[in-house]
Protein backbone atom coordinates (compact mmCIF):
# COMPACT_ATOMS: atom_id res chain seq x y z
CA UNK A 1 0.00 0.00 0.00
CA UNK A 2 1.78 2.89 -1.17
CA UNK A 3 -0.56 5.85 0.19
CA UNK A 4 0.21 7.63 2.99
CA UNK A 5 -3.65 8.42 3.22
CA UNK A 6 -6.08 10.46 5.97
CA UNK A 7 -3.43 10.09 9.09
CA UNK A 8 -0.90 11.62 7.03
CA UNK A 9 -3.00 14.48 5.61
CA UNK A 10 -3.88 14.76 9.02
CA UNK A 11 -0.39 14.88 10.31
CA UNK A 12 0.86 17.88 8.38
CA UNK A 13 1.22 20.97 9.63
CA UNK A 14 -0.11 23.98 8.24
CA UNK A 15 3.86 24.83 6.33
CA UNK A 16 4.21 21.99 4.28
CA UNK A 17 0.49 22.58 2.88
CA UNK A 18 1.60 26.22 1.83
CA UNK A 19 4.21 25.00 0.44
CA UNK A 20 3.14 22.90 -1.49
CA UNK A 21 0.72 25.44 -2.88
CA UNK A 22 3.10 27.60 -3.60
CA UNK A 23 5.02 25.38 -6.22
CA UNK A 24 1.80 25.11 -7.92
CA UNK A 25 1.55 28.35 -8.32
CA UNK A 26 4.80 28.50 -9.50
CA UNK A 27 4.30 26.11 -11.81
CA UNK A 28 1.41 28.02 -13.21
CA UNK A 29 3.61 30.64 -13.18
CA UNK A 30 5.55 29.06 -15.67
CA UNK A 31 2.69 27.16 -17.53
CA UNK A 32 1.17 31.28 -18.38
CA UNK A 33 4.87 32.22 -19.81
CA UNK A 34 4.73 29.42 -21.86
CA UNK A 35 1.30 30.58 -22.86
CA UNK A 36 2.21 33.73 -24.16
CA UNK A 37 4.83 32.30 -26.41
CA UNK A 38 2.38 29.91 -27.95
CA UNK A 39 0.31 32.49 -28.43
CA UNK A 40 2.70 34.64 -29.97
CA UNK A 41 3.54 31.46 -32.70
CA UNK A 42 0.06 31.73 -33.61
CA UNK A 43 0.17 35.28 -34.54
CA UNK A 44 3.14 34.77 -36.22
CA UNK A 45 1.22 31.63 -37.61
CA UNK A 46 -1.61 34.02 -38.62
CA UNK A 47 0.35 36.26 -40.77
CA UNK A 48 2.42 33.78 -42.32
CA UNK A 49 -0.87 32.05 -43.62
CA UNK A 50 -2.13 35.71 -44.75
CA UNK A 51 1.23 36.94 -46.48
CA UNK A 52 3.55 34.60 -46.62
CA UNK A 53 1.67 31.39 -48.97
CA UNK A 54 4.17 32.35 -51.94
CA UNK A 55 4.74 29.77 -54.81
CA UNK A 56 3.88 27.00 -52.08
CA UNK A 57 0.44 25.45 -50.98
CA UNK A 58 -2.23 27.62 -49.21
CA UNK A 59 -3.75 26.06 -46.07
CA UNK A 60 -7.00 25.13 -47.87
CA UNK A 61 -4.67 23.13 -50.14
CA UNK A 62 -2.82 21.42 -47.91
CA UNK A 63 -4.97 20.05 -44.97
CA UNK A 64 -7.93 18.30 -44.63
CA UNK A 65 -9.74 17.59 -41.21
CA UNK A 66 -9.92 13.39 -41.42
CA UNK A 67 -6.16 12.57 -39.55
CA UNK A 68 -6.03 16.08 -36.96
CA UNK A 69 -9.68 15.19 -36.06
CA UNK A 70 -8.56 11.65 -34.62
CA UNK A 71 -5.46 12.87 -33.32
CA UNK A 72 -7.87 16.10 -31.56
CA UNK A 73 -9.54 13.21 -29.97
CA UNK A 74 -6.53 11.37 -28.61
CA UNK A 75 -5.14 14.15 -26.87
CA UNK A 76 -8.85 15.02 -25.32
CA UNK A 77 -9.10 11.24 -23.85
CA UNK A 78 -5.65 11.36 -23.06
CA UNK A 79 -6.47 14.58 -20.77
CA UNK A 80 -9.31 12.66 -19.27
CA UNK A 81 -7.43 10.06 -18.33
CA UNK A 82 -5.05 12.22 -16.64
CA UNK A 83 -7.77 13.19 -14.64
CA UNK A 84 -8.82 10.56 -13.49
CA UNK A 85 -4.78 9.77 -12.53
CA UNK A 86 -4.73 12.35 -10.27
CA UNK A 87 -7.76 12.47 -8.99
CA UNK A 88 -7.69 8.82 -7.84
CA UNK A 89 -3.89 9.55 -6.54
CA UNK A 90 -5.39 12.59 -4.07
CA UNK A 91 -8.23 10.28 -2.77
CA UNK A 92 -5.84 7.72 -1.94
CA UNK A 93 -5.72 5.36 -4.74
CA UNK A 94 -2.96 2.55 -5.59
CA UNK A 95 0.43 3.22 -6.76
CA UNK A 96 -0.70 0.43 -9.38
CA UNK A 97 -3.94 2.54 -10.38
CA UNK A 98 -2.11 5.84 -10.56
CA UNK A 99 0.40 4.25 -12.60
CA UNK A 100 -2.04 2.48 -14.79
CA UNK A 101 -3.38 5.54 -15.97
CA UNK A 102 -0.40 7.39 -16.35
CA UNK A 103 0.91 4.80 -18.59
CA UNK A 104 -2.32 4.73 -20.60
CA UNK A 105 -2.40 9.04 -20.93
CA UNK A 106 1.53 8.96 -22.08
CA UNK A 107 0.13 5.85 -24.63
CA UNK A 108 -2.56 7.87 -26.21
CA UNK A 109 0.08 11.08 -25.95
CA UNK A 110 2.39 8.67 -28.08
CA UNK A 111 -0.46 8.12 -30.82
CA UNK A 112 -0.89 11.90 -30.85
CA UNK A 113 2.55 12.37 -31.29
CA UNK A 114 2.56 9.32 -33.97
CA UNK A 115 0.04 11.08 -36.03
CA UNK A 116 1.68 14.67 -36.03
CA UNK A 117 4.88 12.84 -37.48
CA UNK A 118 2.85 11.06 -40.09
CA UNK A 119 1.48 14.18 -41.39
CA UNK A 120 4.76 15.76 -41.32
CA UNK A 121 6.04 13.11 -43.53
CA UNK A 122 3.27 13.01 -46.03
CA UNK A 123 3.78 16.97 -46.46
CA UNK A 124 7.69 16.61 -46.35
CA UNK A 125 7.88 14.02 -49.06
CA UNK A 126 5.08 15.42 -51.04
CA UNK A 127 7.92 18.68 -51.40
CA UNK A 128 5.94 21.11 -49.15
CA UNK A 129 9.45 21.45 -46.68
CA UNK A 130 9.66 24.50 -44.45
CA UNK A 131 11.78 26.08 -47.02
CA UNK A 132 8.75 27.06 -49.45
CA UNK A 133 7.05 29.22 -48.14
CA UNK A 134 6.54 31.55 -45.09
CA UNK A 135 3.20 29.68 -44.34
CA UNK A 136 4.83 26.55 -44.13
CA UNK A 137 7.92 27.92 -42.06
CA UNK A 138 5.05 28.93 -39.47
CA UNK A 139 3.12 25.53 -39.68
CA UNK A 140 5.98 23.49 -38.41
CA UNK A 141 7.59 25.87 -36.03
CA UNK A 142 3.92 26.26 -34.34
CA UNK A 143 2.81 22.44 -34.35
CA UNK A 144 6.36 21.16 -33.72
CA UNK A 145 6.65 23.11 -30.76
CA UNK A 146 3.45 21.62 -29.86
CA UNK A 147 5.18 18.17 -30.37
CA UNK A 148 8.19 18.97 -28.52
CA UNK A 149 5.63 19.53 -25.31
CA UNK A 150 4.31 16.20 -25.71
CA UNK A 151 7.73 15.12 -26.43
CA UNK A 152 8.93 16.41 -22.71
CA UNK A 153 5.40 15.49 -21.30
CA UNK A 154 5.87 11.49 -21.89
CA UNK A 155 9.38 11.80 -20.95
CA UNK A 156 8.75 13.65 -17.77
CA UNK A 157 5.60 11.22 -17.15
CA UNK A 158 8.26 8.01 -17.82
CA UNK A 159 10.78 9.38 -15.26
CA UNK A 160 8.18 10.14 -12.72
CA UNK A 161 7.28 6.51 -12.85
CA UNK A 162 10.72 5.52 -12.28
CA UNK A 163 10.83 7.99 -9.25
CA UNK A 164 7.04 6.68 -7.80
CA UNK A 165 8.75 2.83 -7.97
CA UNK A 166 11.95 4.52 -6.34
CA UNK A 167 10.85 6.85 -3.65
CA UNK A 168 7.28 5.36 -2.97
CA UNK A 169 3.71 8.06 -3.48
CA UNK A 170 5.59 10.53 -0.84
CA UNK A 171 4.13 14.07 -0.73
CA UNK A 172 6.57 15.32 -3.06
CA UNK A 173 6.31 12.96 -5.75
CA UNK A 174 2.21 13.54 -5.95
CA UNK A 175 2.93 17.14 -6.11
CA UNK A 176 5.31 16.26 -9.49
CA UNK A 177 2.36 14.07 -10.55
CA UNK A 178 -0.43 17.21 -10.49
CA UNK A 179 2.47 19.73 -11.68
CA UNK A 180 2.87 17.22 -14.56
CA UNK A 181 -1.13 16.99 -14.86
CA UNK A 182 -1.37 20.69 -15.08
CA UNK A 183 1.16 20.95 -17.97
CA UNK A 184 -0.51 18.12 -19.77
CA UNK A 185 -3.81 19.72 -19.11
CA UNK A 186 -2.28 22.88 -20.70
CA UNK A 187 -1.10 21.02 -23.85
CA UNK A 188 -4.51 20.06 -24.78
CA UNK A 189 -5.68 23.86 -24.07
CA UNK A 190 -3.27 24.58 -26.67
CA UNK A 191 -3.58 22.06 -29.15
CA UNK A 192 -7.73 23.51 -29.22
CA UNK A 193 -6.00 26.73 -30.29
CA UNK A 194 -4.26 25.52 -33.12
CA UNK A 195 -6.52 22.82 -34.16
CA UNK A 196 -8.90 25.67 -34.44
CA UNK A 197 -6.92 27.97 -35.72
CA UNK A 198 -4.66 25.45 -38.21
CA UNK A 199 -6.48 23.43 -39.29
CA UNK A 200 -10.71 23.94 -38.88
CA UNK A 201 -9.63 27.78 -40.03
CA UNK A 202 -7.05 26.06 -42.42
CA UNK A 203 -9.47 24.35 -44.37
CA UNK A 204 -12.44 26.53 -44.68
CA UNK B 1 -8.07 22.04 0.43
CA UNK B 2 -5.05 20.57 -0.38
CA UNK B 3 -3.99 20.05 -3.86
CA UNK B 4 -2.47 16.71 -3.32
CA UNK B 5 -4.17 14.53 -0.06
CA UNK B 6 -8.03 14.13 0.69
CA UNK B 7 -9.19 13.18 3.92
CA UNK B 8 -11.70 10.68 2.45
CA UNK B 9 -11.44 8.02 0.20
CA UNK B 10 -12.35 6.86 -3.90
CA UNK B 11 -15.84 5.94 -2.53
CA UNK B 12 -16.63 9.39 -0.75
CA UNK B 13 -19.28 11.82 -2.25
CA UNK B 14 -16.41 14.34 -2.90
CA UNK B 15 -14.55 12.24 -5.08
CA UNK B 16 -17.69 11.27 -7.53
CA UNK B 17 -18.51 15.08 -6.89
CA UNK B 18 -14.78 15.98 -8.69
CA UNK B 19 -14.91 12.85 -11.19
CA UNK B 20 -18.41 14.68 -12.51
CA UNK B 21 -16.49 17.49 -13.13
CA UNK B 22 -13.55 15.86 -15.08
CA UNK B 23 -16.41 14.10 -16.79
CA UNK B 24 -18.46 17.17 -17.87
CA UNK B 25 -15.63 18.65 -19.15
CA UNK B 26 -14.98 15.28 -21.12
CA UNK B 27 -18.13 15.13 -22.76
CA UNK B 28 -18.75 18.97 -23.18
CA UNK B 29 -15.04 18.93 -25.05
CA UNK B 30 -15.81 16.73 -27.35
CA UNK B 31 -18.88 17.73 -28.38
CA UNK B 32 -17.82 21.14 -29.01
CA UNK B 33 -14.68 19.84 -31.08
CA UNK B 34 -16.71 17.46 -33.67
CA UNK B 35 -19.20 20.67 -33.51
CA UNK B 36 -16.69 22.60 -35.34
CA UNK B 37 -15.67 19.94 -38.33
CA UNK B 38 -19.14 19.27 -38.47
CA UNK B 39 -19.07 23.02 -39.42
CA UNK B 40 -16.09 22.89 -41.50
CA UNK B 41 -17.00 19.39 -43.66
CA UNK B 42 -20.32 20.18 -43.91
CA UNK B 43 -20.53 23.37 -45.29
CA UNK B 44 -23.95 24.91 -44.54
CA UNK B 45 -22.98 28.71 -43.71
CA UNK B 46 -20.79 30.87 -45.47
CA UNK B 47 -17.33 31.36 -45.09
CA UNK B 48 -17.08 34.39 -42.53
CA UNK B 49 -20.16 32.67 -40.65
CA UNK B 50 -18.29 29.21 -39.85
CA UNK B 51 -14.92 31.35 -39.51
CA UNK B 52 -16.81 32.95 -36.38
CA UNK B 53 -18.51 29.98 -35.45
CA UNK B 54 -15.61 27.76 -35.33
CA UNK B 55 -13.94 30.64 -33.31
CA UNK B 56 -16.65 31.27 -30.74
CA UNK B 57 -16.67 27.15 -29.96
CA UNK B 58 -12.82 27.11 -29.71
CA UNK B 59 -13.46 30.06 -27.19
CA UNK B 60 -16.11 27.90 -25.62
CA UNK B 61 -13.36 25.09 -25.26
CA UNK B 62 -10.74 26.39 -23.62
CA UNK B 63 -12.76 28.25 -20.90
CA UNK B 64 -14.50 24.79 -19.90
CA UNK B 65 -11.05 22.89 -20.27
CA UNK B 66 -9.91 25.71 -17.92
CA UNK B 67 -12.48 25.16 -15.32
CA UNK B 68 -12.78 21.19 -15.27
CA UNK B 69 -9.33 19.97 -15.76
CA UNK B 70 -7.06 22.95 -14.64
CA UNK B 71 -9.90 23.51 -11.62
CA UNK B 72 -10.04 27.13 -12.69
CA UNK B 73 -13.40 28.67 -11.04
CA UNK B 74 -14.02 31.32 -8.55
CA UNK B 75 -13.57 29.88 -5.30
CA UNK B 76 -11.07 31.56 -2.65
CA UNK B 77 -8.75 28.69 -3.57
CA UNK B 78 -8.53 29.23 -7.44
CA UNK B 79 -8.12 33.47 -6.91
CA UNK B 80 -4.45 33.62 -7.14
CA UNK B 81 -4.38 30.97 -10.10
CA UNK B 82 -7.71 33.07 -12.03
CA UNK B 83 -5.77 36.50 -11.90
CA UNK B 84 -2.67 35.48 -13.37
CA UNK B 85 -4.90 33.45 -16.28
CA UNK B 86 -6.48 36.98 -16.65
CA UNK B 87 -3.99 39.11 -16.60
CA UNK B 88 -2.24 36.43 -19.10
CA UNK B 89 -4.97 36.88 -21.64
CA UNK B 90 -4.48 40.34 -21.31
CA UNK B 91 -0.71 40.22 -22.42
CA UNK B 92 -1.83 37.51 -24.91
CA UNK B 93 -4.37 40.18 -26.50
CA UNK B 94 -2.09 42.85 -26.54
CA UNK B 95 0.75 41.18 -27.69
CA UNK B 96 -0.60 38.53 -30.23
CA UNK B 97 -3.27 41.65 -31.61
CA UNK B 98 -0.65 43.55 -31.77
CA UNK B 99 1.81 41.83 -33.81
CA UNK B 100 -1.10 40.97 -36.37
CA UNK B 101 -2.04 44.23 -36.43
CA UNK B 102 1.91 45.68 -37.25
CA UNK B 103 2.65 42.93 -39.71
CA UNK B 104 -0.52 43.25 -41.36
CA UNK B 105 0.35 47.32 -41.78
CA UNK B 106 3.77 46.78 -42.85
CA UNK B 107 2.37 44.09 -45.85
CA UNK B 108 -0.12 46.51 -46.51
CA UNK B 109 2.28 49.64 -46.92
CA UNK B 110 4.72 47.55 -49.22
CA UNK B 111 1.83 46.71 -51.75
CA UNK B 112 1.20 42.52 -50.63
CA UNK B 113 -2.67 43.48 -50.83
CA UNK B 114 -3.28 42.82 -47.66
CA UNK B 115 -6.72 45.13 -47.12
CA UNK B 116 -7.04 48.23 -45.35
CA UNK B 117 -6.04 47.45 -41.73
Amino acid sequence: MSNTGAAHAASHDHGHHDKTGTVIFGFWIFLMSDLIAFSLMIANYADAEWHGIANGPSPHELFSLGLPTIETMALLISTFTFGICTLGMKYGASMKRTVGWLVLTLALGAIFLGIELYEFHEFWTEGNTPQVSGFLTAYYSLVGLHGLHVTSGIIWGILLMVQMKTFGMNDLIKSRLVRLGLFWHMLDIVWIALFTKVYLMGVL
Amino acid sequence: MDYINSDVGMDSAEYKHDMARYVWGFALSVVLTLAGVVIVAGGMFSVGVAWSLVGLLGIAQLVIQFWAFMHLDFSKEARPDLYLVLFTFLLIILMAAGTVWVLADLASRMGMGAGSM
